[in-house]
Order: structure tokens, then C-alpha cells, then sequence
């Protein structure tokens, strides 16, 4: 059996610390090094099987005093699936106002994540 | 045009970005009872409105936010308060004396004298002009921070496919938005061997989408008449020339520059301000004041910073401070300290230290290059205070260290901030 090793950057905290992972051929997890606490070990065992990332973008509103608002996920989603969100994000059409912190989508893609406002618009 | 306005304050702040709300509403909560926000936008928020990708308040608010989000929750709390609010509102002048010219869309000109101004105008982007590459000026150039308004702020792509030049966060973060919105980026390429951008955006935003960086490479060459077809890049040599023989062609139709932040100090070198070769902003002492008295400075006008946790916390600072110097409060000593940029260090700040009851101070600074392990050490004068080891430090990741106030007070001359590389 041999052992591997992969450096992962924890991006939890700004603190950006490299936590490395010795793990065998069967994914088992060996050893976790480098982390300053416990959700980078936790950050670091998900990398190996499942990256997953809050999406952000924008969606065009229907007669508002701007023409988009951002949105992010209200929950990390996963990497394998961010363009199929981009592709539902992007048949969105909500009708202003919108306002912050609106659901605009409930369960992207089959994510269980919800597509939340995080700016708002007045009716123009 | 409107009738000539003259107004009075205690505490004027000039920007409404994450700087200058943190200053008003620090001036507001620490008795400054007439506060002014002036703001040339129609919105407050500054940049954060157009930065819609989270990473925004880990330190401060302990969870992660976009940057409207993170705005928001500072623009809600001034809605609370009395502190008023000029926006579309640009300020074209301040003297020595504490006057202030603004042309406002809805007021026409005012004249506003307070007692105490914070800068907080933040920066503006390097432009291609700054870099020279040969080519004609064709259509397609944009910096980044144009490219993430015209994306994030008027929902238009201004490419399909993307080379960027500069490894700056907001290049890094480009290069995933627009790659979330259709686009190839086909590379970013950095002249530097080593990035300045945060490592977690090259991870989140290269890495996580197969986007190559190319370190120690340039563009040479812009390529097209009406509209950019393509760019010639090259290896770079130690002295960042190209190296013959090594170029290589990309073809696409956008280029986008993120080669760093320039702070905006038009005005604060109208009212006498000295300021910083290196940071490019003004001088400060520990609350923040300039050189001019009851003049302060806060966030990315003072110097650039990677994450506005801190530009919160100096905005805060200023703010409290400014009040302070409004009511007659803040008194300079004649003899200030001056905190030295020593071995590996690039800058500091505050540069000076007024003595007198100086308590906690934090000094920030960045490191002149990568370093893996490397000892921190401050010098009181000359003796040395507790080193401590600092790991993966970076120039595009800015630096903190508490002084020792035992050691500070003893200091008669200066504060020398070092660090050493540890093997
Ligand atoms: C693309 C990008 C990505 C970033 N990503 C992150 C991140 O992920 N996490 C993080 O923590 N930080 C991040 N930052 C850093 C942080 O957002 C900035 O450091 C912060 O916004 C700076 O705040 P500020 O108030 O100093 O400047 P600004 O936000 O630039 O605000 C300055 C304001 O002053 C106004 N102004 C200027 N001149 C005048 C005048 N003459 N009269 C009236 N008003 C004037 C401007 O209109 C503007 O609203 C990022 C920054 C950028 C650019
Ligand atoms: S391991 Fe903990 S301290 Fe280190 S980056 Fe991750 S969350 Fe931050």
C-alpha cells in the first residue's frame, strides 16, 4: 500500500494556513498536519473527496432601479456542480424590488443550497 | 445653480466606503454630535458594492460576507444615527484650515468648515499607461476593477476570452467571475516570480478552475487595430526584462490589468499632507492623524489593503480619534517616535507614534518578499523585544504585531520592525 500526501491551503479563515494530508490508497485519512484548529482539518478531509464553495454572481432584475443585484448560495455548494448553478442562476428573472437576503431559488441543482439576494433594488 | 451652502461640522468624513463609514459611525458613537459624510457616488459601500464574491468580515463579524453584504450592515447603522449623508457629492477641495468645496448634484456648491476631517477617498487602479507595452490602443482593454463594475454592477461581459496580466486580487478574482460567466481565460500572467494576490484566491479562483499563472512572465506585445486580438507574452529575466526567444502567443479578445491600487491623495496634498513614498498615502501616527492638525487618514487612501476587516478597525480608529481632536482633546506632543521599515520590511504604519499614553499600538506592515518561516522582531531604540516566528509571509498579505507597552515607553528615538528568514 503506499501512502500520499497533498498540501491543501485551508481557505476557511484569512489565515490561509497549508494543512497537509497523508492519506493511503483507499482515501483513508492518516494524518492531518499544519492546521491552527479544527476546521481546517475539517476543510482539509473535505477537499480531498468533495471541494466545495459558496457561488456568488449577479441575476438581471425586471424593472429595477438597477439593471442586476448579487446573490451567493446560502450554503457551499460543490465544485463539480458550479457551472450547472451558473446555468439556473442565469435563467433567473426576478421583478423589482428586491431585497436583501430575498430567496431568489430554493434548492439549486438538487444542492439542498438556496440562491439568496445580497443586494437590493427599488422599483424604477 | 444652486445658492453657495456654508456648513459646519465637528467631524467631516470624505468617502463612504467601508473606511469612512467605520470613521462616521466611530465619530458619532464617541460624542462627535454633527457628522458629515461626504460621498461622490449616488451610494455608500465604495468598492465593496462591486466586490459580490464572499471572503468580507471573517475577522470582524466572525462569518464570511460578500461585500455588499458587509457594506449594508455599516450602512444601516448610520441610517440609525443623525450623522448626515452628501452623496453624488465630490469634494474638490480641502485647506490646510480645515475648509472643504464639494459640488453636490442636489446642492450645488457647498463650503464646509469642521473641526476634524478623516480621509477616506480610497484608491484608484494602475492603468495600462503606467506600463508601456508596445501596441496600438485598440478596444478590449480594460483594467480589472472596470471589467468587475461593468460585470457585477451593470450585468454586461465585456470578452469572451481573457488574458490577464497581474496577479492583484481583483485580477484573481476576475478571472473566476468571468469564467463563471462564460468566458476562457486562457492565463494571468505576473512579471513578479511570486503572486500579490491572497493564496486563497489563487486557490478559489486559478486553481479551482484549471486557469494557468504564469510567474515571471510579461506581456510584450497587444495584438489587433480595432479590438485586441491576441498579446505576445515572455519569460522574464531576475531584472524583469524579457528574455529573447521565449515569447509565446495567446489569442483573445480582452486583456485586463491588475497590476495594483494607487491611493487617491489629490486632495490630501491640497491641504498640506506629507505623505509616504512607499505606501503612497499619508503619514500617521498611532490615532491617525496626518501631519495636519485634526486631519486623519483611514483604509486604502492611507495604505492598500488585502482585507477591509482592518480597514474597518482603522476607519474605527480614526473616527474616535477625530472626535476626540473635534472636542480639543488630542494633544501632539512635539517629540514624536518614528516606527523604520528594517530589514525585509517594505513599510509601516503608523510611521510615527505620539508617546504620550500610547497604549495599545498595532503596527502593519508588509514584508518586501516571500518568505516561508521568517522571525518577526521589533527594536525599541536598540533593544530587542520578543521575536516571534511568522510563517508563509507574503507581500500581498499584509502583517501585524503589537508593541510592548513596557518596552515603548522607555523608547526615546525609534521602533525598527524586522524580520529575518528562518530556514
Ligand atoms: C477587487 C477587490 C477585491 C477585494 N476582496 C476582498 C476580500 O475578499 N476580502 C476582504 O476582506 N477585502 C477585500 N478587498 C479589500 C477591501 O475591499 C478594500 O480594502 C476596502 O474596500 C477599502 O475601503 P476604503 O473605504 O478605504 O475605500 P473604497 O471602498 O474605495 O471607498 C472610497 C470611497 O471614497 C469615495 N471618494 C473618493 N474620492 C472622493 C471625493 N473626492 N469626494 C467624495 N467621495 C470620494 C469613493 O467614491 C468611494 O466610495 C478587496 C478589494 C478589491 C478592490
Ligand atoms: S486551519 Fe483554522 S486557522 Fe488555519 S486557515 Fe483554516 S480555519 Fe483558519
Amino acid at each position: 500500500m503506499t501512502i500520499k500526501e497533498q498540501t491543501i491551503t485551508c481557505t476557511v479563515c484569512p489565515k490561509g494556513c497549508r494543512v497537509t494530508v497523508t492519506y493511503d490508497d483507499n482515501g483513508e485519512v492518516k494524518k492531518i498536519t499544519g492546521n491552527s484548529c479544527s476546521r481546517g482539518e475539517k476543510y482539509a478531509r473535505n477537499e480531498l473527496v468533495d471541494p466545495k464553495r459558496v457561488l456568488t454572481s449577479t441575476v438581471r432584475v425586471v424593472g429595477g432601479v438597477k439593471p442586476v443585484v448579487s446573490v451567493k448560495t446560502d450554503a457551499p455548494v460543490s465544485l463539480k456542480k458550479m457551472m450547472e448553478c451558473m446555468t439556473a442562476i442565469n435563467t433567473l428573472r426576478p421583478n423589482a424590488p428586491v431585497k436583501m437576503g430575498e430567496v431568489l431559488m430554493q434548492n439549486i441543482a438538487g444542492t439542498s443550497a438556496n440562491v439568496v439576494a445580497t443586494s437590493e433594488t427599488e422599483t424604477a | 445653480m444652486a445658492k453657495e451652502k456654508k456648513l459646519q461640522y465637528d467631524v467631516a468624513v470624505i468617502g463612504g466606503g467601508p473606511a469612512g463609514l467605520a470613521a462616521a459611525l466611530a465619530a458619532y458613537d464617541n460624542g462627535a454630535k454633527k457628522v458629515a459624510m461626504i460621498e461622490r457616488a449616488g451610494e455608500l459601500g465604495g468598492i465593496l458594492d462591486q466586490c459580490i464574491h464572499n471572503g468580507f468580515g471573517l475577522h470582524y463579524f466572525k462569518e464570511e460576507l460578500t461585500g455588499p453584504e458587509y457594506a449594508y450592515r455599516f450602512i444601516k447603522k448610520v441610517e440609525e444615527t443623525k450623522i448626515k449623508v452628501y452623496l453624488n457629492t465630490m469634494v474638490t477641495d480641502i485647506t490646510h484650515e480645515r475648509e472643504i468645496t464639494a459640488y453636490s448634484e442636489h446642492y450645488g456648491q457647498l463650503k464646509i468648515s469642521a473641526k476634524a476631517i478623516v480621509l477616506a477617498m480610497g484608491s484608484r487602479e494602475r492603468t495600462r499607461g503606467a506600463l508601456n507595452i508596445p501596441g496600438q490602443r485598440p478596444a478590449g482593454i480594460f483594467t480589472a476593477g472596470t471589467a468587475q463594475r461593468l460585470v457585477n454592477i451593470e450585468g454586461y461581459m465585456p470578452g469572451s476570452t481573457v488574458v490577464i496580466l497581474g496577479s492583484g486580487d481583483i485580477g484573481l478574482i476576475m478571472a473566476r467571475r468571468m469564467t463563471l460567466e462564460g468566458a476562457k481565460v486562457e492565463a494571468v500572467i505576473e512579471l513578479l516570480p511570486y503572486s500579490g494576490g491572497l493564496q486563497r484566491n489563487i486557490v478559489q479562483c486559478l486553481n479551482d478552475f484549471n486557469i494557468p499563472l504564469y510567474l515571471s512572465h510579461t506581456v510584450t506585445q497587444i495584438h489587433g487595430h480595432s479590438r485586441v486580438t491576441g498579446i505576445t507574452y515572455a519569460k522574464v529575466d531576475e531584472n524583469r526584462q524579457p528574455i529573447a526567444g521565449t515569447e509565446k502567443y495567446i489569442a483573445c479578445d480582452t486583456l485586463l490589468l491588475s497590476v495594483g491600487l494607487i491611493p487617491e491623495n489629490e486632495l490630501s496634498k491640497k491641504c498640506g499632507v506629507q505623505l509616504d513614498p512607499i505606501t503612497g498615502g499619508p503619514i500617521v501616527d498611532q490615532r491617525m492623524q496626518t501631519h495636519v492638525p485634526g486631519v486623519f487618514a483611514c483604509g486604502n487612501v492611507a495604505h492598500i489593503h488585502d482585507l477591509v476587516d482592518y480597514v474597518t478597525e482603522e476607519g474605527m480608529l480614526a473616527g474616535k480619534n477625530a472626535a476626540r481632536a473635534a472636542r480639543g482633546k488630542l494633544k501632539t506632543p512635539k517629540k514624536l517616535l518614528t516606527v523604520i521599515p528594517g530589514d525585509n520590511v517594505r513599510y509601516v504604519l503608523p510611521q510615527l507614534i505620539a508617546k504620550k499614553k500610547a497604549k495599545k499600538v498595532q503596527i502593519s506592515f508588509r514584508v518586501a518578499g516571500p518568505m516561508e518561516r521568517g522571525k518577526l522582531s521589533v527594536l525599541y531604540d536598540v533593544t530587542s523585544g520578543k521575536s516571534k516566528t511568522r510563517k508563509h509571509l507574503a507581500p500581498g498579505e499584509m502583517e501585524r504585531v503589537g508593541l510592548e507597552a513596557k518596552l515603548l515607553k522607555k523608547t526615546k528615538q525609534n521602533v525598527t520592525i524586522q524580520v529575518k528568514e528562518r530556514k
